[in-house]
């Protein structure tokens, strides 16, 4: 078969231009390869398109966590269908998802190890590659100190592969400098729970969407980032007593059109909202009092600490009207039920975390914790975003462990029959620090696997200082080159998503199987083995992995380091949870069904049990605009791509709608310095520059304001961006960077 | 917790060894949850076709449907049967932007049927409007008859592509695709009846219109839509695609203009015929004046009529174009233009074997090529007056293509006198016709212009748009040339004497240029009515 013409045989070059000869005249119009046939499950489709059988699995962009089915003819991927009896999207994907099986064929898949040779890469076989890497390694801590080599992983492994490599990292390299891109993305969700309920776990569930009485989206655009998640929240307004839908974001976006009430702030001014919201309830007597009394310290303090909020003060900060926010602040005091959901408006923030705890607080002052309807859930941004949480080993020991719990490091140590010294009791660096610990010289070595800074981390020019300086980079990923992986010493081909075995856990806690319906391309491993592979170059793979070889192995492991914690995924199997779709942790071996909510009886995680309320002030973000860089600089996604677009820049079909980057600009601002649709401009901050970025003029940005999508390494936003992080999640404040706008002339 | 994975057990085959599960058949896969009516196909009764419902409050504008109908028909990126525009109106904060996911409206009067030469087109007894690629030539017309852009060319196939309900899976009992994809049952179809829709239509009263959308009526489009209570007054062309020119199509170009050249030509031989011995000049001359002319006449038109298959995506079926002439300008243009290639033939080779010289039969001949070429050149004129292209559906259109005969005619008349003592009278004549159709021809763009820019938004504003913007200097160049001709026509009338054959030869070639880019200015130019685009749409979205 022809790869590019799928259907047509390979002939010899006669044929082949008797059969261009017979195309240009048109008597071949290729009507084979655009007739129809029957599949015995979706009914009648293209034909080349049906397959030989379909693969169960989950999808492997985001994290809502889409059921789905793979269909798989002599080895290929051929077709993708929504998994009609999974719970999460009844057999619905968004546009990433139906075209998700270009990905495994794109071109630009890693192949072979490869190792820079300064003239540029060189094909090595997995033994030399193994030995570079375990030697560059032991040189480099050798040197400088074991923690002089640090890792970079990534929301995209399965949890197998996460839990591995955690014990990998921290007990065989023996390195706490390890973080997860994970950190740019939803760490500030993690600290927010930790904070106010004592343990990480987003207590809701997307049930919650289609009967909570009021849905509060925050700094949250699912329309764009999750549409599966709309689709759900439709099943709420499609009731007779439907819901009520509050969106808060800066933008007018695709998901503020669903509000009944859009409350379009200034951008950071989320704390002022939500504390001045909080002061209405307590102001109006909406407050659960008993309950939050009862189930949460720090009532009285905060109730002090938000008596300034006055209606006029919290309209006045946020730009909105004291009506707008009376009737939002009714809504969510009087209702019985209220959905706080929210992503990257909130986390991408210096003042992230106090964010979330200001949303923790809301959530817990109106009694909308755990319940029907009524919980505050981060919704995550990776397929596995939350394995990463659970059990990677890098913002906190597997299974929601606490570094500085020294019965938590017993029992894994107990759990791992190693010695609980070897537990660290500390942190090491998150992601940013990590980068400054490399332009510091302390760090030394990078494995960075299945992420791409080069195009996700802020203030690009710090970033590529940093990579240029190390003695030694290792890029380990299912493309090459990527910005990234071009920048490598040694570059690891490894299996992606469709072509390895494990789970994902969802925005919801549901843990979902991923299942491989095709082997990896040329010598592409799974991650797994990768880490295997590692380990036993490193001789540590018995100590570590005892008798392992595939990562089901990792899973039962897993299932007994999780026993008994928030995270119980005990009662779990891999048959199990594939056969129902996903379950939601917890499962123990007594609720294998899995649990739909936390807390819903009140007991929190923290060591009295009780929820925390916290005073939160509002801070200034790190950068502000002034007559030179008069505006504020948005970021975030749009629906056709998925983070660097490693993936989805290469399939057509996405490619087609948004090709390029652009910059909305209100029309107020586009006619004052004369930029009219698709005119090309620059866009400077203090940090960088961008050139010839599309203008697109639109209302759904206010004016002052300028917004650009940051999947594009072409014209890549995070030049301008700024590395400034929230100080307790470490995550950093993507938005709100000062830039200037400039019309390009032709 | 609904967990919905034990009614599924059994339907699960058991996980293959490598606990990889692999699911031979999956039948009958319920929804996890209640009642999804939306998703079964309804059953239609007497006099009710199927058709699409569109809900504009629903559509959160994310593209699973066009991803869904690219994959369901194996579909290249460069063809989409469904596209979703996008239309934006307000200030902020007050925005409003909705998003029209559209295919096919399958109309009760199709004219993507009606222009069909090769009657490619059915309209199911359904109500499906279907297409089959088996009998199309990849003529093309149906793409510029189509108001709302539907039917695509596909390159690959070399024949148009559009969306037929998924046809096969309605028979079969199922959604298409479309349907099935939408995370938000946002597209949906039902039955239509289609006699009260027909009066619902005809009355203004039919929810058949949407912001951004040609009127319904025009094709009688069954697409029903549901449009938000709060629209905005007016919606701007802020989500707009560039606007962008046409393809000049450059064998139609070629065509048009040497078909109008011949039937010139024609006209010429028959004057030369008719006047060249009043004028004194030698009648008994072998080779004739006239009978050179409709040789010559000839060759231009052979010339037309081969450039014309280049068109054709599938050239060898080209004599198939005629099959529709009852109801297609396509097929009339193809049959009087082949009836005018055979007739200038016989013309031709009549005066060939009198030795050049046309006679009486070949004049007879001559008359009956220039009425076929007069007929023929009407049929292409008829072609291009379309409502679903404003730009051309006007009078400037079979202006401008017999003017286009008249300067060419008249400039070959010219240089073929350059070098003939006497025929003064003629020649100045053939001058003054020349000055006037350039004239006019000069003109014609800048009606447009004036005209378009007028009014408000409307595709013949951004027709005009294009002609003083992006394509402003081939504009001044068509005006410059067609102008020079006009003014140079009788000084080099006068000149000639001098250099007999450099004035007049200079003359028709500076007429042909300006006439090709006159025609190719008239295919970059136009500007079809079509559905809103997004901001990357491609030679389409330019709003209503």
């Amino acid at each position: 078969m022809d790869p590019d013409r799928p259907g047509r045989e390979r002939a010899g070059p006669l044929s082949a231009i008797c059969s261009r000869v017979r195309e240009l005249l048109g008597i071949d119009t290729g009507s084979e390869r655009f007739s129809y046939a029957r599949d015995d499950t979706f009914g009648v489709m293209s034909r080349v398109k049906v397959p030989a059988r379909w693969v169960r699995t989950t999808c492997g962009y985001c994290s809502v966590g889409c059921g789905m089915l793979l269909g798989v003819s002599e080895g290929k991927v051929v077709s993708v269908r929504g998994d009609p009896a999974h719970p999460v999207n009844e057999g619905k994907l968004c546009p990433k998802g139906l075209a998700e099986h270009y990905v495994i064929d794109a071109p630009g898949r890693a192949v072979h190890p490869l190792l820079a040779d300064g003239k540029g890469f060189r094909r090595v076989d997995w033994d030399e590659a193994l030995r570079v890497f375990a030697a560059k390694v032991r040189e480099v801590q050798a040197a400088h100190g074991p923690e002089a080599f640090a890792v970079l992983s990534t929301g995209q492994l399965v949890t197998e592969e996460l839990y591995a490599l955690g014990k990998l990292v921290q007990l065989g390299i023996g390195s706490r400098n390890y973080d997860g891109n994970t950190t740019l993305c939803m760490a500030t969700a993690v600290s927010g729970y930790k904070r106010s309920f004592g343990s990480d776990g987003p207590p809701g569930c997307y049930e919650d969407l289609e009967t909570a009485e009021v849905v509060v989206l925050i700094g949250a655009n699912i329309a764009d980032n999750h549409p599966i998640l709309a689709s759900r929240l439709f099943r709420n307004l499609d009731r007779a007593d439907r819901g009520k839908v509050i969106v808060v974001d800066p933008r007018a976006t695709k998901t503020a059109m669903l509000a009944d009430i859009f409350l379009p702030i200034r951008p950071r001014s989320d704390v002022d909202l939500l504390n001045g919201l909080a002061a209405l309830v307590i102001r109006e007597g909406w407050v659960q009092e008993d309950w939050v009394r009862e189930h949460a310290t720090g009532y009285d303090a905060l109730a002090e600490h938000l008596e300034p909020w006055s209606l006029s003060r919290t309209a006045e900060r946020t730009g909105l009207t004291e009506g707008q926010v009376y009737e939002a602040g009714r809504l969510i005091g009087t209702s019985r039920s209220v959905l706080f959901a929210w992503t990257m408006g909130v986390n991408h923030s210096t003042q992230g975390t106090e964010t979330v705890n200001a949303i923790n607080n809301l959530a817990l002052l109106t009694g909308n914790v755990g319940v029907r309807g009524g919980s505050p859930l981060s919704i995550t941004g990776q397929c596995n975003a939350m394995g990463s949480r659970e059990a990677s080993f890098t913002s906190s020991p597997p299974g929601y462990r606490r570094w500085d719990r020294d019965q938590d490091r017993r029992e894994l140590a107990a759990l791992w029959g190693v010695a609980p010294e070897r537990i660290p009791a500390e942190r090491g660096l998150a992601y940013p620090d990590i980068i400054q610990g490399i332009l510091d010289g302390r760090i030394r070595g990078l494995w960075v696997i299945a992420t791409n800074p080069v195009v996700s981390y802020p203030e690009q020019a710090r970033l590529r200082a940093a990579l240029a300086s190390l003695d030694f980079l290792v890029v380990q990923d299912g493309y090459h080159p990527t910005p990234t992986s071009d920048l490598a010493d040694l570059v690891l081909p490894a299996a992606i998503w469709g072509e390895k075995e494990g789970t994902y856990t969802n925005s919801e806690r549901r843990v979902s199987k991923v299942n491989a319906a095709v082997e990896p391309p040329g010598e592409a491993r799974t991650d797994f083995r990768i880490f295997l592979d590692i380990a036993e170059e490193l001789g540590v793979r018995e100590s570590l992995f005892p008798g392992w070889t595939g990562p089901r192995d990792a899973f039962e492991e897993w299932r007994e380091v999780s026993r008994g914690r928030l995270c119980d995924c005990s009662g779990m199997t891999w048959e199990t949870i594939e056969a129902s779709g996903g379950i939601q942790w917890p499962a123990s071996e007594e609720t294998p069904g899995g649990t739909s909510r936390l807390y819903s009886d009140g007991c929190f995680q923290t060591d009295d049990g009780k929820a925390v309320l916290f005073r939160v002030a509002p801070e200034a973000p790190p950068e502000v605009p002034d007559e030179v860089f008069p505006f504020i600089l948005n970021t975030g996604r749009t629906v056709e791509h998925w983070h660097t677009r490693t993936k989805t820049g290469r399939v057509a079909l996405l490619e087609r709608s948004a090709p390029e980057a652009w910059i909305e600009m209100n029309p107020v601002d586009a006619a004052r310095i004369q930029v009219s649709n698709h005119d090309l401009v620059s866009v400077r901050s203090r940090r960088g520059r961008l050139e010839r970025v599309r203008a697109r003029v639109t209302s759904t940005v206010a004016p002052g304001q300028v917004f650009i999508p940051f999947h594009f390494p072409e014209r890549n936003v995070n030049q301008l961006t700024i590395d400034a992080c929230d100080p307790i999640s470490r995550e950093p404040n993507f938005k709100q960077a000062a830039v200037r706008v400039e019309k390009v002339e032709r | 917790m609904t967990l919905l994975g034990e009614s599924l057990l059994p339907r699960l085959e058991p996980p293959a060894p490598a606990g990889r599960p692999v699911l031979e058949r999956l039948d009958s896969l319920v929804p996890a949850s209640g009642d999804r009516s939306e998703l079964v196909l309804p059953t239609l009764r007497e006099g009710e076709h199927y058709r699409f419902h569109f809900d504009m409050t629903r559509c959160i504008g994310c593209r699973s449907c066009e991803v869904a109908c690219n994959e369901q028909n194996n579909n290249p990126p460069d063809v989409a049967w469904r596209h979703v525009g996008e239309v934006e109106g307000g200030e902020y904060p007050h925005t409003l932007r909705f998003h029209l996911s559209m295919a096919c409206n399958h109309c009760l009067e199709p004219p993507c049927l009606e222009g069909c030469p090769v009657d490619a087109y059915t309209k199911l007894t359904n109500g499906i409007v279907k297409h089959d690629a088996e009998t199309c030539i990849g003529c093309q017309y149906c793409t510029w008859t189509c108001p709302y852009g539907i039917p695509q060319y596909h390159a690959e196939r070399r024949v148009v592509t559009k969306c037929h309900m998924c046809a096969d899976r309605i028979s079969g009992g199922d959604l298409p695709a479309c349907v099935e994809a939408c995370p938000t049952t946002a597209i949906r179809i039902e039955p239509v009846d289609v006699a009260n829709w027909q009066r619902e239509l005809a009355a203004g009263l039919a929810p058949a219109e949407a912001p951004g959308l040609p009127p319904a009526a025009i094709t009688g489009s069954t697409t029903r839509f549901t449009l938000p209570e709060r629209l905005p007054a007016s919606f701007g062309k802020t989500a707009a695609g560039a606007l962008a020119p046409e393809a000049p199509h450059w064998a139609l170009i070629i065509l048009l203009v040497l078909s109008q050249w011949s039937l010139g030509l024609f006209a010429l031989a028959m004057v030369l015929e008719a006047f060249a011995p009043e004028e004194g000049l030698d009648a008994g001359a072998r080779p004739s004046l006239a009978g050179v002319t409709a040789i010559t006449a000839f060759l231009v038109a052979a010339a037309a009529l081969s450039a014309s298959t280049f068109h054709l995506g599938r050239p060898v079926h080209a004599l198939r174009a005629m099959k529709g002439w009852r109801h297609s300008w396509l097929s009339r243009e193809a049959a009087l233009f082949l009836v005018f290639g055979v007739l200038g033939a016989a013309t031709a080779s009549s005066a060939l074997a009198a030795g050049c010289v046309l006679g009486a039969r070949g004049a007879a001949l001559g008359a009956l090529s220039l009425a076929a070429g007069i007929a023929g050149v009407s049929s292409s004129a008829g072609i291009y007056l379309l409502p679903a292209r404003p730009a051309w559906n006007s009078w400037r259109t079979p202006v401008q293509f017999f003017l286009t005969g008249i300067v060419l005619g008249a400039a070959s008349g010219l240089a073929l006198l350059a070098a003939t003592p006497g025929a003064e009278g003629l020649r100045y004549s053939l001058a003054g016709a020349l000055s006037a159709a350039s004239l006019g021809q000069a003109l014609v763009p800048w009606t447009i212009v004036a005209s378009g820019l007028r009014g408000g938004d409307s595709p013949l504003r951004r027709t005009a748009l294009l002609l003083t913007g992006a394509l402003a200097r081939h504009l001044w160049t068509r005006t410059a040339l067609a102008g020079s001709v006009a003014v140079l026509a009788p000084v080099a009338t006068r000149l000639s004497a001098e250099a007999p054959h450099l004035g007049p030869a200079c003359l028709l070639a500076m007429a042909l240029a300006s006439e090709v880019l006159g025609r190719y200015l008239f295919f970059v130019t136009v500007v079809p009515l079509e559905m809103p685009g997004h901001f990357f749409s491609k030679g389409r979205g330019h709003g209503p």
